[in-house]
């Protein structure tokens, strides 16, 4: 059998019976991938719009709630979240150029930089639960705080925690690329898990782009 | 993977130069930086100069361009949607109209409904001269008898708009207080 890549580095890749080329493959994939992207947008549209209305309506108790937020460990994962993004992006170029060994430092960079934004958050709800800042009914906050703040929290404490899903299943899946990327299964004209990781990593990164300046930085 | 019996695969993928991430990742670096500035550092710098307050409204729209900005950016160039094919453009297109939709006609409610029908009915009479009640139902405290909407809590067919799940659920504990001698002159 002669094979147009390195055997002794990677797994050659045969294109599915179902497609009639690698391409098409590839395309059809990745619009699958933005479909199920756009089922994401909407999940967090929800989320979204509950913080609109609420926030039209209780303009104060946005701000208060605002201000018990500690907006330097937001500031701190915003950076390692697009740190991850940048080096997840780079890692997709590494297979494209048949690097397995810079690709697979890179993936695995990503990892250890959703794990530390994964510790900062930890952090940043234990301090809350101390405080006993907690969602709906269960707000049992002490300090200066407006009457319906609890409203406030129960849309921090989903869209957080929601997010904080993502990630862990990002991670995850990192983690299964990276190992794929170990054996030699990706090089330059087979990639497209790692492409489509990517893509789902970088959503995560959006999301979070927006949940930092409404949550910790309105006031 | 061999037993498909499709051809082995070709696909030629379209490598992305390097000044093109380090850009981006920079811009990423450079507008969160200056959205944390916005927001905690310049209120302060334009009042020290000028006297003027920078209201919440202004702060959001800020953050929020700041925010489209750095999104365009991740979607354009990590999503390489810049240089995609058009139907993944148009599909994510779609969408954001989509969630435009989901966003214009939640407000289009939300935003428009009437406060006066507050007022019709069962209204305390120190209620009356707060002009600014049903909007802001927190920072009104409620009387005996009334939800803090100030709508009468023994109507448990008809909750008012704000009370969604009817006035069973109403706390009395919670939220009421003694009326004041006023209040109870004026019954």
């Amino acid at each position: 059998m002669s094979s147009k890549v390195d055997t002794n580095k990677f797994i050659p890749r045969f294109v599915s019976h179902h497609f009639s080329n690698a391409d098409q493959e590839f395309e059809s994939c990745k619009l699958g991938m933005w479909l199920f992207l756009l089922t994401e947008f909407m999940l967090f549209g929800g989320i979204f719009v509950a913080y609109v209305v609420f926030r039209t309506w209780y303009p104060e108790t946005f701000e208060s709630g605002a201000e018990k937020l500690d907006w330097k460990m937001g500031a701190v994962n915003t950076v390692i979240l697009i740190t991850s993004s940048v080096t997840m992006a780079v890692a997709i170029r590494e297979v494209q150029l048949n690097r397995k060994g810079r690709a697979l430092a890179l993936l695995l960079f990503t990892v250890l930089c959703g794990m530390g934004f994964l510790v900062v958050k930890y952090f940043e709800y234990n301090h809350k639960f101390e405080l006993g800042i907690f969602p709906g009914d269960f707000f049992s906050f002490m300090g200066d705080h407006m009457s319906n703040e609890h409203l406030y929290f129960s849309i921090y404490f989903m869209a957080t925690a929601t997010h904080v899903l993502h990630v862990i299943l990002g991670l995850l899946a990192i983690l299964w690329v990276s190992w794929r990327t170990a054996k030699g299964e990706f090089y330059e004209a087979y990639y497209t898990p790692v492409e489509m990781v990517g893509l789902y990593w970088h959503l995560v990164d959006l999301i979070w782009i927006f949940l930092f300046p409404l949550l910790y930085l309105t006031k | 993977m061999s037993d498909h019996h499709g051809p082995e695969s070709d696909h030629h993928p379209h490598v992305l130069p390097m000044t093109m991430y380090i850009a981006v990742g920079t811009a990423l670096f450079v507008l969160t930086a200056l959205t944390v500035w916005t927001a905690k550092f310049m209120p302060e710098m334009i009042f020290h100069f000028t006297k003027m307050q920078v209201t919440p409204t202004i702060a959001i729209i800020i953050a929020l361009i700041i925010a489209f900005t750095k999104a365009a950016l991740v979607c354009g160039f990590f999503m390489h949607l810049h240089y995609d094919k058009p139907l993944n453009r148009a599909t994510f297109l779609s969408g954001i109209f989509f969630l435009s939709l989901f966003f214009l006609f939640t407000l289009a409610d939300t935003l428009t409904r009437d406060d006066k029908v507050y007022l019709r009915e069962g209204m305390p009479e120190s209620f009356k001269t707060l002009t600014e009640i049903p909007h802001k139902p927190h920072m009104v405290k409620a009387m005996a008898g009334y939800c803090h909407h100030g709508v009468k809590t023994d109507d448990k067919v008809h909750p008012c708009h704000y009370c969604t799940t009817g006035h069973e659920d109403f706390k009395e504990s919670d939220t009421t207080v003694e009326a004041t001698p006023e209040a109870k002159a004026a019954e």
